[in-house]
Order: C-alpha cells, then structure tokens, then sequence
C-alpha cells in the first residue's frame, strides 16, 4: 500500500501533524496522546536526544542542554550548542519533524511518504529552503511547503466554501506575526495580500513580561542570579502567568528558593492584566504595520473585511483579540482552535495535492509575498550609484507568476554580467536580502548599455524561484538555480548530516510518556515546599522504582499517580 | 472597448461588470486550477488581469482632468477591432465558452505601409516602425491613405524614447500631432490620456533624455515607480531641481511621479474616527500606475507574441468619406490650431534660413502637415525642400517625399 500524505505545522514553540481521517483534518496526537508537541530539543549528557514536553521540562534545570524558537534562525549560520553536541537551526527543526513523524505513524498506522510544511508567509527564499532541508534531514519527502495563513484559512475555507466572504486571517504564533486578505468566492480561495513580521510572536509578549518581573524583582533589592536555570525558571513561570492572564484580571507568580544575587529567595509577584498590557503597547503598534500594509496591497479598506480570524496560540491574549476588533470593527472568529488551525489546512492541501475527493473542489490561488529582483546600477553624471534594487516579480503578484526585464552592460567591452539576486521592498539592496547571484559570461563585446539581458523570474506555487537569462543579441540562454547561498545544505552536505543525525540515540518513543512525566515532576519538584513537595517527592521515587523493575503494568499505573498529583499540583499551587 | 480574446478566455462577452468579470475569472479558476494547470491558469489569469485593468481605467480616466477634452467628433469610423480566432479552449470545457460572434462583413485589406508597420513591430524594431508610420502621415489628405490607429503610434513613441530614439520618437510626435490638428480629429479616453502623458514625456526628454527615458519605460510596463531612480539621478543633476522644471513641463506626469521622490510618510490612521478611504493620498497613488498599468496591455512589443490578441494587426482605416471634399474646400482651421500652424512655418522658414538642421528634422513633419492642409502649391513646397537639401543633405530622406 502506499504511505500516508500528513499535514505539518512547523512552530516556532510548538510544532503539529494533522493529516485527512474520514475525509475531516484532524490533528494526530503525541506519544503523551497531546496534540500540542513543544518545539524544543533537550541532549541528555549521555547524548541521547530528547524532543517535545520532555524537553522542554528537562530543559528549565538545565538549559545550557536545550534548543528552543530555533524556527527563527532557519537559514542563519548561528550555531546551537547542547551539551558537546553541535546543531544549526535546519537540524534541530529536523529532529522535531522527525518526531513528528514517528508520531503521526503510530496514530496512522503506516509509514508518511509525503508532507506539507507550513512556513510563515514572511518566509523568505533562505527560509524556505532551509525549511525543505529540515524536512529532508527528517526522511520526509516535502510534497509543499504552503504558507501559514493559506493553510489556516483552508482550514476555514474548507467549511465556510459555500459561502462568499473576504477575510483577514491574523496568525500570531510563536515567533512570526503574519497577516493575510482572502476572499472566498464561487468555491476559490483567493490570496489577495499577506504581509508580516518575522520576529514578532508570543515570545516577544513573554520577553515583556519577563522584564516586568526583573523590575519587580529589582524594587524589591533583587537581582536574579546569572545562572541559566533561574532565568529559565522565571521564564517558564511568566509563561504560565501569561496564559492564566488570558482568562483572569490578576494572576499571582510563586518561585520558591529562586537563585538571586543575593541569595535562595522565595519569591511571590502578583500581576494583573492591565500592567503587562501596558508593557505590550509597542508589540502592538507593530502588530498594525503589516496589517495596514497588506490592506494597502489589496487596495481594500478594512470595513471591506468581512470576518477577522485569529489563528496561532498567541491571539488567545484579549489584547491581540481587542487590537482586531479596533482595526475591523467586529468581533474576531474563533470556530478553529486557534494553534491548530495551520496543521488542519496543512493536512486539507496536502489531500488536495492528492486529489481526495472530500476537499475535491477547493482552489487557493496564493500571491508572492516579497519583491523578487536583481542588483543593478544607475548612472548620474559622471558617477555611478550601485546596488539599486531593480524588481523583476513584484509582491502580491499572482502564482505562479513569471516576468521578465531587461538589463544593458555597463561598461564597454563587458563580457559577462553579474546577476545578484535579491528578496525585499527596499530601493537599495543592501537593504534587502541576497538570495543568490550568477555570473553570465560569453556577452559579445559593444560598447557600454549596447548588449541587453532579458531576465526571465519564474516563480511556482511551491515558492520555487527559477531564472532564465537570455543575451538578447545573441539569443543565448542560461537557465540556472541558486546555488551556494549561505545557510544551504548542498546534496552531500545533506547526506552527511543526516547520516550524523542519525547517529544519534534517541529515547524510544514509548518511553517518552515515562520520560516526560519524570522531567515535568522534576520540574514542578524545584518549585513547590511543604507537605506538596514532600508527596511529589514520594510519588516520583515511586515511579522511579517502577521503571527500574521494567515492569510496563507497574510502570503504566504508577505513572498515572505520577501525572495525576502533577495536574492537582498545578492546578492548585 | 473591451478585448474580445479576454472576454472570451473567461467566457463572456458584451460588456459585463466587474463583478461579472470577476465571478467568470473565478469560475475559470476552477477549471483551471493553478495546482494542475499552471499554464492554464496563467492564460486565465492574464486576461482576469487586462480585464480589470481595462474596467477600472475607465472609471478613472473620467476623472482625471486630462480626459476633458471635447468629445470626439468622428471623422472616422471607430478603428475596426478584428476578432482574432479564439485560442483553442480545452476539449472539457468547450461547451461552456460563449465565444463572442465573428462581426460580420469586415473585409481588412492592409496597405502595404501597414504591412511594414505590422513587421516592424513584430520583429521589435519601433525605429522602422516609427518611420513607416511617419511616411503615412505625410501622404498628402487627397490620397485617404489608411493611418495607424493612434495608441499605436503613442505607444511606438513611448517605446522608441524608452530605448533612447528620441529624435524619431519627437519625429513621430510632431507627425502624429500634426495630422492630428489638421484633421481636427479629437480623442477622449486612454487615447487623450496617453497622448497627453506623450506630450509631457517628449518636453521632458529636453529636459533629461535618461528621466525621459525611465519615465516612458514607466508609463509603457505600467510601473511608473520604477522610474524613481532616474526621478533621483535627475533631482541631483538639474541645479534648479525637477520641481519648477517638471511641473511647468510635464504637470500631468509630474503629479503623479512627485510622491514617488518624497520619503513616504508613517501612515497611522486612527481607525476609530472612520478610515477616509478615497481621501487617502495612497489610494490614488494605488489607481494611477493601475492606469499607467493598462497602457501595457497594448505594447507593441508584445504583438508578435501574442498572436492572437485583437491588437495583432494594424487595421486599417481610411477618411474616405471626407477626404474628396476635404481636397476641394479644407476645413476651417480648428481654434488653436492656426497660430500653431502658422508658427511651424515660421519656424522651419527661419530654421533654413539659419541652417538650423536640427529644428528643421524636429519640425517637417508638422510642416508637411500644414503645408498639406493650407494648400501650398507644390512648386512652392518643391522649392523649400531643395533649399532644405542643399542646407542639411543629411535630411534627405526625410525631404525626398514631397507634400
């Protein structure tokens, strides 16, 4: 039989696999039957590799071992180091697909021969490919990378299709902000504009929540100590206190025997709404940019938009909600669990892709969402200005898409042209991003501006940007792929690292929930006194015992006891 | 004036509203999703993109103070469009075309001048072109010799100062403007708009030939910030700035490049207090390179390429009906027109009585055109020449067809 097609969001703090059952998008859980799996990877010292829940609760003891919001630096050259070990952003998201995989192919039953990626549609060239390559490390053949927003407002299209309405979809996750203008109408999906921020997400709210509490800390004569485990306890705290602020006016924040400066300090901070709200005003006011930007790139108004939706975990916060509400004038749409919502319309196009007849009729048409063009120069005078941006496939341009223009020499006698490729709005190129370059030799030799170069872009639904240049007098064309870009795996680079990666050890997936249950009791342990300490305390030499007697009945009722005080424990500190 | 070829890409024909247009092109999609039938879909989506174009710049020419020319007073028949054949629809969705009727009874027998035209721009080479068309418009009016349809010879002028031609393209002006006041023909419509916006950019190639250069490159691809560069270069190199210059030259053109130099400001609407949609500056700087944008659809350079698109041919037409009369007793002048005519004599009088070569290159074909209209006598026009050939013998060729 053949595999199955899933469905993946790739998150920037939690990633999820959603594929086609019963001709319905559902999210496939976790080895912890959770549909949410944390985007964090956590190398024990004996150098086995952790991914998800376990992760991260291994992770806030021990944080010089944990990767996290690593999806930010996909195609960066940065180096993660965990532990010995040695990871770039495109490995550690390739660890996370991985699990992913495994995940998907225990609750399918079969092997995943395909996927869909989500990126977020402010993902540039770099980021994609990276993304791709993550994919591959991970043994997942890539079917599509689609962006966010389209995916999520599949999964609504994928419902609402027989009705007529344009749409704003507002996807905050994680790290990246994006906004994208829909309409949907006579059964197509119609992409009209997608804008956003790649570094605004629900990190940057918790960052400032973050740095309310240090204040807090510091009116108090407090300083938290240097080490990496009380930063990481406060920020797991200021996490949770960030949720429970999306339901309740106050919510207060408890650290006990938290490191400072000036000693173990059991530290108590109320906070209310208002006051970290206060604190989020400029996240906010770069939350209206792109809106505005993409309305200007529709040429709509925003009493032109029908319904608001709000997609991605972060727009839980009533102050993102409220923000909406102000700009559109009506009340944001909720009918999708707003972090899963991306994973569902990944799994619907992936069964589009594939022809499934239960989403048969739907067509999305998608836009470009930056400038894509070439360096070039211009002359005033007698001086010369270089590294003028000159756009070949402007933004919003329908896909797929393909433009030409062209290009003169420069100077007399000039046998070859150098094409540097770059993505970006700004007039000037350093501005912009360099996505790659190609030198086109054999130009007969003319005098300056006498030999033109047609330069063809031709961009495909998948993001693919494909270049043709052809020498106008001599007809001569040169196709080519961008090759060389800092931050790209070449095919033996690839081979190479996944061979590396799989070198790896790995816990077994089934001992993940005994592993996870373990690491978040040992996590919760730090931060509570008392008689609950000395239960959880107990509970857990228990559920050691257990596994060391490897008997799975034994181990499987003991862990319940286990994550049954657990939940009683944080639901009641 | 819609394109018969993109009505019928979408399925429609007469002349539908944008929605109309709108909900064909989504239905199109349908059949021709972008996932399946890449090409299809593009097909589709060009003509959607024309379409629109076309539907709005009607809506917005009408505002634009350029259009408020009189009405046209038809000398002519409207040129002809020919319904090309309709590009092969796919077998399954055939039945589902409503492919516009043939118009009946249209016979196009082009002039071989047309058939220079016609090759010139299709093996892209608007010089020859330009020179064809130039040849026709000095034909004397008694011949009823056929004329390209003006937004051809518009758009040959913008592409010919696109690539630096810019004494055939101020040649082809003049020519062109000439039979215009001479046959008191006027336009309304893209036509106006376009000759108008041709006008400005031939007073601004005096002004700066790379400016005029990037500015018709602009006008042609519908892309008009592109020629902010040169809008920059051009700031910088003229000591008194472009402003005064620009706008006293090329107003038209010169309000809709002046934001396009100007940093653009934070935008920060309150959207509480309502949102002033169609006050905001950067709705109209949305609709003009949409304007500028329609004006593409018709580049000559494309013609070849697509060949079945109804502006594939020069159709000819001709003034038959007026011309015999025309011949015996011309017309009154138009009001405006004289002075202007009688000032294109004096000057081309005084250029060859200085042995300015240059004015005289500029001006003949307007001189052809009045000479033409104001029934000089040949031995008179004959005698003007020879003395134009004996100043400048680099004219010849422009010379050597007598009025």
């Amino acid at each position: 039989m053949t595999g199955y097609r899933v469905g993946i969001d790739l998150g920037t703090t939690y990633s999820l696999v959603a594929a086609l059952v019963d001709g319905e998008p559902k999210v496939l859980p976790n080895a912890l039957g959770e549909s949410l799996t944390p985007s964090v990877v956590y190398v024990e010292p004996n150098g086995t590799v952790l991914v998800g829940a376990a992760a991260a609760a291994k992770g806030a003891l021990d944080p010089a071992r944990v990767a996290r919001t690593f999806k930010r630096d996909m195609g960066l050259e940065r180096d993660y180091a965990l532990g010995d070990k040695h990871f770039k952003a495109e490995e550690l998201s390739a660890l996370v697909l991985r699990q992913l995989k495994q995940d998907a192919e225990s609750a399918l039953g079969g092997t995943i021969e395909e996927a869909v990626v989500t990126v977020p549609a402010y993902f540039g060239e770099l980021q994609r490919r990276a993304t791709r390559d993550a994919a591959e490390l991970a043994g997942l053949k890539v079917e599509r990378i689609i962006n966010e927003p389209t995916a999520a407002a599949l999964a609504y299209g994928l419902h609402e299709r027989h009705r007529e309405l344009s749409a704003v979809v507002l996807d905050l996750g994680g790290g990246t902000f994006d906004v994208t203008l829909l309409e949907i109408m006579e059964g197509v999906i119609e992409i009209q504009a997608s804008a956003g921020d790649t570094r605004l997400g629900g990190e940057d709210f918790l960052e400032v929540i973050e740095r309310q509490c240090l204040q807090r800390l510091k009116e108090q004569g407090l300083e938290l100590a240097e080490s990496g485990t009380a930063r990481a306890r406060l920020r797991e705290a200021c996490e949770q206190a960030k949720r429970r602020l999306s339901t309740a006016d106050t919510t207060r924040l408890a650290l006990p025997a938290l490191p400072t400066q000036q000693g173990e300090r059991d530290v108590e901070l109320e906070l209310s709404r208002a006051e970290v709200e206060a604190g989020f005003a400029p996240l906010l006011e770069r939350m209206t940019a792109p809106i505005l930007r993409a309305l200007r790139d529709a040429n709509r108004s925003p009493q032109e938009v029908g319904e608001v939706l709000l997609v991605g975990g972060a727009t839980r916060m009533p102050c993102v909600a409220r923000l909406a509400s102000q700009l559109f004038g009506r009340l944001p749409l909720r009918s999708l669990q707003p972090d899963e919502a991306v994973a569902l319309g990944a799994a619907v196009q992936v069964a589009l892709k594939a022809g499934d007849a239960a989403v048969g009729d739907i067509v999305v048409t998608d836009v470009a969402p930056f400038s894509l063009g070439l360096a070039s120069l211009a002359e005033a005078g007698g001086a010369r200005v270089t590294g003028l941006f000159a756009p070949i496939l402007e933004r919003g341009t329908v896909l797929p898409a393909s433009r030409v223009e062209r290009f003169f020499t420069t100077s007399d006698g000039q046998k070859v042209i150098k094409l540097e490729v770059y993505q970006g709005e700004h007039s000037l190129c350093e501005r912009n991003q360099k996505i790659g370059e190609y030198t086109l030799k054999g130009l007969p030799e003319s005098p300056a501006g006498e030999q033109g170069v047609d330069v063809r872009f031709s961009y495909d639904m998948n993001g693919v940007l494909d270049i043709d240049a052809t020498v106008v007098s001599t007809g001569k064309t040169a196709n080519f792929t961008i090759e060389r870009t800092p931050g790209r795996l070449s095919q033996s680079e690839l081979k190479e690292t996944r061979k590396r990666l799989e070198r790896l050890k790995f816990h077994p997936r089934e001992a993940l929930p005994n592993v996870t249950a373990l690491s978040r009791a040992e996590a919760l342990y730090v931060e509570i006194t008392g008689p609950a300490r000395a239960s959880l305390g107990e509970a857990i030499s228990r559920f050691r015992a257990a596994l060391e007697s490897q008997d799975p009945a034994l181990i499987a009722r003991l862990r319940e006891v286990l994550l049954s005080r657990l939940l009683d424990l944080s639901q009641h500190p | 004036m819609l394109v018969e070829r993109d009505l019928a890409a979408l399925g429609l024909s007469g002349t539908p509203s944008e929605n109309d247009v709108r909900r064909a092109y989504l239905r199109q999609v349908k059949l021709h999703p972008p996932e399946r039938d890449p090409d299809g879909f593009r097909e589709v989506r060009e003509a959607y993109e024309r379409l629109q174009q076309q539907l709005r710049v009607q809506q917005v020419l009408a505002s634009l103070p350029i259009a408020a020319t009189p009405p046209v007073v038809p000398t002519s028949p409207e040129p002809e469009m020919s319904t090309p054949p309709v590009v092969a629809a796919p077998p399954e969705v055939a039945a589902e075309l409503e492919v516009a009727a043939e118009p009946e009874g249209f016979v196009d027998v082009p002039e071989p001048e047309m058939e220079r035209i016609n090759s010139a721009l299709e093996r892209d080479d608007p010089d020859a072109a330009a020179a064809s068309m130039i040849e026709l418009y000095r034909k004397p009016l008694s011949e009823a010799a056929p004329v390209p349809p003006p937004i051809f010879v518009l758009q040959t002028f913008l592409v010919l100062v696109e690539r630096g031609g810019f004494e055939r393209a101020r040649q082809l002006l003049a020519a062109f403007d000439a039979y215009v006041s001479a046959t008191h023909l006027s336009f309304t419509g893209e036509v106006a708009a376009l000759w108008k916006l041709a006008q400005e950019v031939a007073a601004v190639s005096e002004l700066d030939a790379e400016l005029a250069s990037a500015l018709a490159k602009g006008l042609r691809l519908g892309k008009l910030h592109q020629a902010r560069h040169a809008l920059e270069n051009a700031d910088a190199r003229l000591a008194e700035g472009l402003q005064p210059r620009m706008s006293r030259k090329a107003p038209t053109l010169w309000a809709s490049v002046a934001p396009l130099l100007q940093p653009v400001p934070r935008e920060t609407p309150n959207f509480r207090q309502g949102f002033d949609f169609w006050g905001s500056t950067w709705v109209w700087r949305l609709i003009l390179p949409v304007l500028f944008a329609f004006f593409r659809m018709c580049e000559p350079s494309n013609w070849g390429s697509h060949s079945s698109s109804d502006y594939n041919r020069v159709v000819t037409h001709t003034f038959d009906e007026h011309s015999d009369s025309r011949a015996i007793d011309p017309p009154p002048l138009p009001d405006g027109a004289a002075p202007q005519l009688a000032g294109t004599w004096s000057t081309v009088d005084n250029a060859i009585g200085i042995g300015d070569c240059q004015t005289v290159r500029e001006q003949w074909p307007l001189y052809i055109a009045a000479t033409r209209v104001a029934h000089v006598t040949e031995a008179e026009s004959k005698d003007r020449a020879g003395r134009v050939l004996a100043m400048c013998p680099e004219l010849k060729e422009l010379v050597e067809t007598p009025p």
